[in-house]
């Protein structure tokens, strides 16, 4: 009966999570590295073994850095761009001046670009950004937009206005996150601020972000690596273009795996990719405890 | 209280359980990459019904284009005749191929599936195609049957022309007179219509399927002759004075601002919503979307040829093909479905063919088939004369890596277009891709 | 002075609550617009909110196709059973990691987070082997099980720092009265934890209501796709059907916000313990 013993405890209530974790997760990421070190992984019944030859062939592909840099920018850019309009936003819904019925329908109304799918977003912003679109309509007003601007298809500008749409469709996250965390901090804690005579930019600084930066780095840590792996709204956006301006490192795997039917390839890139990600959740675990102590 | 430990216990067992079943089972699986369990694993609910029969499964996107049902009925109608049940399995046309990709490297593919012109030569590599002949496929049937290497793997059914659509509307507001036929003409109707604030021509440039550079491009120049191939049917795009003109025909019409607006991101399916809401004056598109202008005053016609070409006119197509996979247990059945398909039962019965073209404004590529068009549209009545008087022509079936090397050759025109690559390097680029994407 | 500097507090963050409003609102508002119209209007300049073509017919399109509602179907069965399943299984998990102190801690945790890196795109291969092994191809099972993997972490997460948030004490005084600790979880933590579950169980159904690639390949029948794919089912080789595109959108949107708007005061709450102490 030793195996229902005390000390076996938390590994069974972990059980069913690590099952899962181990045939859905370990195993096929297994078998991904697994492709990184063959030719021809997948497509052919017999791949030869090539050690680091894949590695070496990445690193000397510039599209691999020009997908690298992209991805850089957009993940930093959203990141950073989520986390300030998240806060701004949670902050005005969380103000004392409004009631609760305006609050009630602000919440309703500023979570709505978090419950579409994905695919139907890009169309979406695609057709409002087109030459013909309404944005243009709206904008024509401004000087040098005109009914022929063009968004997407702006090698300089694209960029930007795919991370533009991914930080529309992903702040409600954090929004939602942080609102929550404004609600834990206690009253207590500004009254007494107020009364040392601290202005609202300082209990701002020194109240509102320490008390929530566990939730911040949580959230900023999940969100990281969920646009890092964002691929359905670009790809409908944009396809990596104009001119692989867009192509993030997703782009570039899916264009590796579904185009070229090159996995071996896909498998290198996704194995760099994990293990870049693997060192960052370590500082993130590290900091986790931290906090906890 | 008992009861919730028994529970837990339970559950835990059956997840270590599961665990093991399937750690063994993908053990299993990464020797070969086939384990044959294709029949009882993609129509477990569908096994008892037909325990005396066939049943094929049919990969297509056709279902999502035709009219609600009517490929059903189609397939009904071969089950009542013939006793094989012919099971639809639709996936979106944009990712058709990588479902096909996907369920060949797991055994889960259909026995029939369609096959775009830009994956023939990736799926016949990847050993997804079987030989049509060999499982019986009668070639009589059909006018043209896709090769690689002397085997005949894919047999299109439908051919979808491109033809140049024109906003007559827009044209007589910009005071052009006659429809343009060779490119100056063209390049003129361009400027006058831009210069009374329209955009002329539609060029679709985007990547997330780059197929302008062959419908709108390549289309335009195998109206004039104008190939990548050469008359030994080797690539040959670097020095090639005709390409360089082409392309320097479309970079005219990028710098008089006659293209539409946004080419680079600009998608085939937006190329045409734009057509229908008279945004611009020209575009190379599908015959298959013409029964959705309805509310634009337009002609269909083939594309200008060059000053002075006076040969015949190449159209560019399209297919809705069908191959046989080399996985399918049913091989023979397969065959018998697609020529049916083609040629009804007796092999002398085009109505199905006929039936399929009609109703999408596409030609039949069945030998037997007389498609009645009187429901079509009149300009594609009009269209059809023409159609008869040139050829069809799509250089990229059967290209190697062809979205690939299409991506890569679109990327380039681009930077072309807008005047970061000169002519001679992009035509020495697409050379380098295609030999590439050959090897 | 006072009130007239809290005056125009007010005035000023009024207007940016509209700002912010119209930041998130327009998009939608002219999702909605766009699938009222014909799909020929869609394109048509200059661009109006409402033009003479506006009606509920591509509403009326989807909902009497019987092929569509399945994909409703299917979704709500999928997302439904992940949402139970996810909380289950992560609750367990959670308690693991908040009760209990054990080797190998740090090394799970970091697994967890971590492992998402990897893009499905290449697990797409791996996975269609094993579900295909494992007969469970073209089943909600595929799917199932799949999506687990991804929303797992995220209500591990939540959970842990929820539980955490939560006295030793309550469970102690259960084990003194003679209970264990399962009961302990399920009897007193997880009712109190109500908020929690709610915040975690509505981001897993988006992530499972709006799942894309898998379905795509891990399915194969009509009868056995979701919403997504009959969205992407819209968009042809030659033309899109957008406001069809538009309208299933919307419907399959309505659920999730009614949720939202009914567990509003939880989602916000649950969110809140679950984040601050991480």
């Amino acid at each position: 009966m030793k195996i229902f013993g005390k000390k076996t405890a938390p590994y069974r209530y972990l059980l069913p999570t690590l099952a899962l974790m181990i045939v859905f997760l370990v195993v096929p990421i297994c078998m991904v590295i697994r492709y990184s070190f063959l030719d021809k992984a997948v497509v052919s019944k017999t791949p030869s073994f090539v050690g680091m030859g894949n590695y070496k062939e990445l690193f000397a592909d510039s599209a691999f850095w020009n997908a690298t840099s992209n991805t850089v920018i957009f993940v930093v850019v959203s990141v950073v761009a989520h986390l300030v309009i998240g806060m701004i936003f949670a902050m005005l819904l969380n103000s004392k001046y409004f009631t609760t019925r305006t609050k009630t329908i602000a919440r309703v109304v500023y979570i709505l670009p978090w419950v579409f799918t994905a695919s139907v977003v890009a169309i979406l912003w695609k057709l409002m950004l087109q030459p013909s679109g309404i944005i243009n309509y709206l904008l024509e007003f401004l000087p040098n937009v005109s009914r022929n601007s063009e968004w997407l298809s702006n090698k300089d500008l694209a960029l930007a206005v795919i991370c533009f749409i991914n930080i529309w469709c992903g702040y409600p996250f954090y929004m939602i996150s942080i609102l929550a965390g404004l609600q834990g901090i206690s009253g207590d804690l500004y009254e007494s601020a107020a009364i040392d005579g601290a202005t609202m930019t300082k209990s701002f600084l020194h109240i509102t972000i320490p008390q929530l930066k566990p939730i911040l780095i949580s959230i900023a840590m999940l969100d990281f690596i969920w646009t890092l792996q964002s691929f359905n709204v670009i790809w409908m956006l944009t396809g990596g273009g104009p001119v692989n301006a867009t192509e993030t490192l997703s782009i570039y795997i899916y264009k590796l795996a579904f185009q070229k039917l090159d996995y071996s390839m896909a498998g290198t890139a996704a194995t760099v990719l994990l293990v870049v990600c693997v060192i960052i959740a370590i500082f993130y675990v590290k900091q986790q405890k931290k906090v906890r102590e | 209280m008992k009861f919730r430990t028994v529970a837990k216990k339970t559950f835990s067992a059956a997840m270590v359980g599961t665990m093991v079943l399937s750690l063994a089972a993908c053990g299993g699986n990464g020797g070969s990459g086939d384990s044959g369990s294709d029949s009882d694993s993609g129509n477990d609910s569908k096994s008892e019904s037909s325990s005396d029969g066939v049943t094929l499964k049919f990969q297509q996107w056709w279902g999502a284009e035709l009219p609600e049902g009517y490929l059903d009925e189609i397939v009904e109608n071969y089950e009542k005749e013939t006793g094989v049940k012919v099971e639809l399995l639709t996936a979106p046309w944009a990712d058709t191929k990588t479902a096909i990709t996907a369920g060949a490297t797991n055994n889960t593919i259909a026995d029939i599936i369609s096959v775009d012109g830009a994956w023939l030569s990736e799926f016949v590599d990847m050993g997804i195609l079987a030989d049509v002949e060999a499982a019986g496929f009668d070639s009589s049937l059909a006018s043209d049957v896709w090769e690689v290497d002397g085997t005949k793997y894919v047999i299109p059914v439908n051919n979808f022309a491109y033809p140049m659509y024109v906003n007559m509307d827009i044209l007589e507001e910009a005071g052009v007179a006659e429809i343009p036929t060779n490119w100056t003409e063209l390049t003129d109707a361009c400027k006058k219509i831009t210069e009374a604030g329209h955009s002329a021509f539609a060029l679709n440039l985007g990547t997330t399927n780059a197929n302008g550079i062959q419908n709108v491009f390549g289309g335009t120049g195998w109206a004039s002759g104008i190939k990548l191939k050469d008359d030994n049917g080797e690539y040959k795009t670097e020095g090639n004075e005709d390409l360089a003109e082409l392309a320097e025909l479309f970079k005219q019409m990028y710098d008089d601002g006659s293209l539409y607006p946004g080419m680079s991101t600009l998608e085939e399916s937006e190329m045409t919503s734009n057509f229908a809401a008279g945004n611009c004056a020209f575009t190379l598109a599908s015959a298959a979307t013409m029964s959705q202008f309805t509310d634009v005053n337009f002609e269909a016609v083939t594309v200008p040829s060059r000053d002075g070409f006076t040969g015949e006119k190449g159209i560019c197509y399209a297919s809705w093909a069908v191959g046989i996979s080399e996985a399918s247990e049913n091989k023979e059945e397969a065959a018998k479905f697609v020529n049916y398909l083609l040629g009804g039962l007796d092999g002398k019965d085009g109505s199905v063919a006929a039936g399929l073209a009609a109703t999408m404004s596409a030609f039949p590529n069945s030998t037997v088939a007389e498609p009645d068009y009187s429901d079509a549209p009149e300009q594609f009545q009009s269209f059809y004369e023409l159609y008869k008087e040139g050829y069809v022509i799509n250089e990229y079936i059967g290209l190697p890596n062809a979205s690939d090397v299409m991506t890569s050759m679109t990327n380039d025109l681009v930077l072309y277009l807008e005047g970061d690559l000169e002519c001679d390097a992009m035509l020495k680029n697409w050379q380098g891709y295609l030999d590439e994407a050959g090897k | 002075m006072v009130g007239s500097y809290k005056k125009s507090m007010k005035v000023l963050l009024s207007i940016l609550l509209v700002l912010g409003g119209l930041f998130a609102g327009f998009p939608i508002i002219w999702m909605i617009c766009s699938s009222l119209k014909a799909n020929s209007a869609i394109f048509s300049w200059p661009p109006k909110f409402f033009d003479e073509t506006a009606s509920l017919s591509s509403y009326i399109a989807v909902l009497t196709d019987s092929s569509k509602v399945r994909f409703f179907i299917n979704s709500y069965i999928v997302a439904a059973s992940v949402v139970l399943i996810t909380l289950f299984v992560g609750i367990l998990a959670a308690y693991a990691f908040s009760r209990f102190d054990f080797p190998g801690k740090g090394v799970f945790n970091s697994l967890i987070v971590s492992v998402q890196a990897i893009p499905p795109i290449v697990l797409l291969i791996p996975y269609m082997g094993m579900i295909v092994a494992m007969k469970l191809f073209n089943t909600y099972f595929a799917l199932i099980l799949t999506y687990l993997v991804t929303t797992l972490p995220y209500c591990i997460l939540m959970m842990t720092g929820y539980f955490n948030t939560l006295s030793r004490e309550l469970d102690e005084a259960v084990m003194i009265d003679g209970g264990s600790r399962w009961r302990a979880l399920w009897g007193v933590l997880v009712p109190i934890s109500l908020p929690g579950m709610v915040s975690v169980g509505m981001y897993t159904f988006m992530q499972a209501w709006n799942e894309y690639l898998f379905a795509l390949a891990l399915t194969q029948t009509t009868e056995m796709r979701t919403v997504p794919i009959g969205i992407n089912l819209l968009m042809g080789q030659h033309a899109y059907d957008w406001s069809q595109m538009m309208a299933m959108s919307v419907l399959g949107s309505i659920p999730v916000l009614i949720f939202f708007i009914f567990f509003q005061k939880y989602f916000i709450a649950g969110m809140s313990s679950g984040g601050v102490k991480g």
